[in-house]
């Protein structure tokens, strides 16, 4: 029986991960709600979006945290889960490791400080969902579009492009994390992780605790060789409840049952108050001084100012200090126009190359799990402007050729392109602007190489553009059909 | 209707329904039906559900048994281009393109495909047009043309400037090739038809876009010659075409239109949609290259009310 919890948590976090990685491989929209009980991205829509939604499931997370302990780490979090998975693959045995309370609490205290103070790059490489992105996005979304096309070639997904770059942004932190778990397993969740710190923080002096009873203990070091947090401290008899997942591996491996789950009496272990103060100190000056000394160079505002950002960003500044890149908007982009960090731009961005951004999906603003991109109505997010098209008439092949194209009208879901005929009686684009909304679909659809004749410029900020049917209404008269002959045949 | 109508869509309803039924011989007297006098060269239908008018036009051709034989692979290509609804009439209406699947699959076809090179991204386009539900009910099979892989290289030498493409494998390899576009408006091509429905063929739409659209869409039906041709005139975009932006774009004529000559086909829609046949130059240019007429009036054309 005592092995019991054990194995229910092998399973429960087993179905978690598969749902997880789902969200990466094509069910992103289906499973958006599993997102949002993520603690690292709740945290961070708490800065980019209120709402009480996600006060309410941070709340709910750290008040369960408080009463059971850190099961968050080992049931929610799939960063965690693919730790234990790479522990358990790597067959050592768990050592104990040492304490380190500052560092995790300075870590804590910068990774908030920098998602307050917006700079969302310093919570990107910290948040556990924001790295198990990278890797599920850039590595496990690339195997299952391989094998998904390779078994369903008449419904296959979309490729996405940037191969190299988002493949090493995946790789990079998964071969860290490998070292890291080969090393000394769930190290990154007891000193690094700012969630985790925060999860312990509320489980230090929880409720229902794991405790050692020294009377039963036998020393035989079974559980310390199980514990991947390595916070058995064997010869004080004592389980540091902080640092504790709650993988219940040491319940299930006392032979003598001296591990127990449940309310004690003792008080735990007070912290060294004064260094932790001088230490916070300095972790917050440090950090304050590192978000306001953070300026762009030149190339890097050049490049942000050459980005176009999902609708919903806001702006290149807003969406710069929001966007912890977990690219779950990415891998879940109908359109296959959204594009991770890299390639031009330090954040999510888009490119018309492959793709427009297809008028009928909202997807990106439904998966975004931290509000950096604010979800809107779909009837809002069709006039949502992200970018202005510029119609450069020598190169288009209308002007330049005198034959009909009219690709970008064609595609042009608002009526902001259409085809009227110049001095020559040529139909060449015609554009008009209030009701652009930057969607790409006439620079995806121009054919003309290699500079298009019309592009999308990105712009300062994102707006509602024109109405169309409003636009119409009042500019322009919708032909009618031919009168019908005197037989009532229109032909 | 006038007795002179009815007695003469009476004597095709009969010869048609002797064509379907299972009397061994049946098609052969359809297809040669010399008591009938000839067939039309087109047949314009109007005032029906789409499918309606398409059991009332294909009886007057003959019935289906006398473009499908049994055992034939028959490919049906639909404009299904948009992610789009059946009601904002960006793409051909599904009831049309499933009766013409079931009808097919009825005259003993082996079997019935159905696919277009989308625009918008492909999978939205099959599933929102509902052509893809419907063709599947009907007992047919939606075939993706997303990737380079579903096509093949063909030349054509007589072509004027696309003398080689990119052509769907499913048309290449089909016995029977039914063309079903959707009348419309087009910023580009001036109108949307069963010529202009070629482009969901070709692999690279660009070069056609770049290399002087109307002479590339003529050019483009060289590469197979439909066996039929159904024009979807019920609901029309009229404006802002090929996609529409508001529902004002879209009128309701409820007109269908069938011929195997592409041309003549194309210039009774631009009658429909009210266009100058001068503004569309792809019909001239697919005249001069001998596939068809748009001297409809040495056709002999039959005007059915559904």
């Amino acid at each position: 029986m005592r092995r019991l919890p054990r194995i229910l948590r092998i399973v429960a976090a087993a179905v978690s991960l598969v749902i997880s990685l789902s969200l990466f491989c094509g069910s992103g929209v289906a499973l958006s709600n599993w997102a949002a009980f993520q603690l690292g991205p709740a945290l961070a829509r708490l800065a980019a979006a209120f709402t009480f939604g996600a006060l309410g499931i941070a709340v709910l997370i750290l008040a369960l945290t408080f009463l059971f302990g850190r099961f968050y780490c080992v049931l929610l979090c799939p960063l965690g889960i693919l730790q234990d998975l790479i522990g358990a693959l790597s067959f050592r045995k768990s050592r104990p490791v040492k304490n380190f309370p500052l560092v995790r609490y300075w870590v804590l205290l910068a990774a908030l400080l920098a998602l307050a103070l917006g700079w969302a790059i310093g919570w990107r490489l910290l948040d556990p969902f924001s790295e198990f992105g990278a890797i599920a996005g850039g590595v496990g979304a690339r195997i299952h579009t391989a094998l998904y096309n390779h078994w369903n070639p008449e419904t296959t997904l979309p490729v996405r492009p940037g191969f190299g770059w988002s493949l090493a942004a995946g790789l990079v932190p998964l071969a860290i994390l490998t070292a890291l778990v080969v090393w000394k397993k769930r190290i990154y969740c007891t000193a690094v992780c700012p969630v985790g710190t925060l999860l312990g923080l509320a489980a230090k002096s929880g409720w229902f605790r794991l405790t050692l009873d020294k009377e039963q203990c036998v020393k035989c070091g079974k559980c310390v060789r199980s514990c991947p947090s390595g916070c058995i401290a064997l010869a004080k008899g004592e389980i540091d409840n902080e640092r504790c997942v709650r993988c219940m591996n040491c319940f299930s491996a006392c032979p003598v049952g001296a591990i127990h789950y449940g309310h004690p009496a003792a008080a735990p272990v007070d912290m060294d108050r004064r260094r932790l103060l001088i230490g916070g100190a300095a972790t917050a000056a440090v950090t304050v001084a590192a978000v306001c000394g953070f300026k762009p160079t030149a190339k890097q505002a050049a490049a942000d100012q050459g980005a176009v950002y999902p609708p919903g960003a806001g702006s290149a500044a807003r969406f710069r200090s929001k966007c912890t890149g977990c690219q779950l908007c990415v891998v879940n982009c109908r359109g296959n126009v959204l594009r991770p960090a890299g390639d031009g731009a330090d954040t999510v961005h888009l490119k018309f190359d492959r793709g427009m951004c297809e008028f009928n999906c909202d997807n990106c603003g439904r998966v975004c799990p931290t509000g950096a991109i604010v979800p809107m109505a779909l009837p809002d997010k069709r006039r949502c402007r992200i970018g202005l098209a510029e119609y450069i008439p020598p190169l288009c092949v209308a002007v330049a050729d005198g034959t009909d194209c009219g690709a970008c009208a064609e595609h042009c879901p608002t009526g902001a392109l259409r085809m009227e005929p110049d001095s020559r009686g040529i139909r060449i684009p015609k554009l008009t602007s209030e009701l652009c909304i930057g969607c790409g679909s006439c620079e995806y659809a121009c054919p003309v190489r290699p500079e298009r004749a019309i592009v999308v410029r990105p712009v300062p900020i994102q707006v509602r553009s024109t109405d169309p049917e409003e636009y119409f209404r009042t500019h322009a008269k919708p032909a009618e059909p031919a009168p019908a002959g005197d037989d009532g045949w229109l032909i | 209707m006038n007795r002179r109508e009815f007695l003469k869509t009476s004597a095709l309803t009969a010869v048609a329904v002797a064509a379907m039924s299972k009397l061994p011989g049946a098609a052969l007297s359809a297809a040669e039906a010399p008591a009938a006098g000839p067939l039309p060269d087109l047949v314009a239908v109007r005032n029906g559900t789409p499918a309606e008018m398409f059991r009332k036009g294909i009886e007057a051709l003959g019935g289906m048994k006398a473009f499908v034989k049994p055992g034939q692979k028959v490919v049906v290509k639909p404009n299904i281009g948009w992610d789009k609804k059946p009601e904002e009439a960006a793409n051909t209406n599904p009831e049309l393109v499933a009766e013409i699947v079931r009808q097919a699959l009825a005259a003993g076809a082996s079997e019935v495909t159905v696919f277009d090179h989308t625009c918008n991204e492909w999978q939205s386009c099959y599933k929102n047009s509902g052509i893809a539900a419907a063709v599947t009910e009907a007992g047919g099979k939606v075939l993706p043309a997303n990737l380079k892989e579903h096509y093949s290289r063909v030349e054509r030498p007589e072509a004027v400037k696309m003398k080689n493409a990119l052509i769907h494998n499913a048309i290449l390899e089909a016995d029977v090739f039914i063309n079903v576009p959707v009348l419309k408006h087009h910023g580009g091509a001036k109108m949307s038809c069963a010529m202009k429905n070629f482009m969901g063929l070709v692999e690279d739409r660009g070069f056609m876009h770049r290399n002087d659209l109307q002479q590339c869409i003529a050019d483009a039906v060289l590469y197979r010659k439909p066996d039929l041709n159904v024009v979807d005139a019920y609901r029309i975009v009229t404006s802002n075409g090929p996609r529409g932006v508001t529902p004002a774009d879209v009128k309701t004529p409820k007109y269908q239109l069938l011929s195997r000559d592409i041309v003549a086909v194309d210039t009774m829609a631009a009658r429909i949609i009210g266009f100058p046949l001068e503004s569309i130059p792809h019909l001239k240019l697919g005249e001069k290259l001998g596939y068809g007429t748009m001297d409809t009036a040495k056709l002999k054309i039959a005007r059915i009310d559904a």
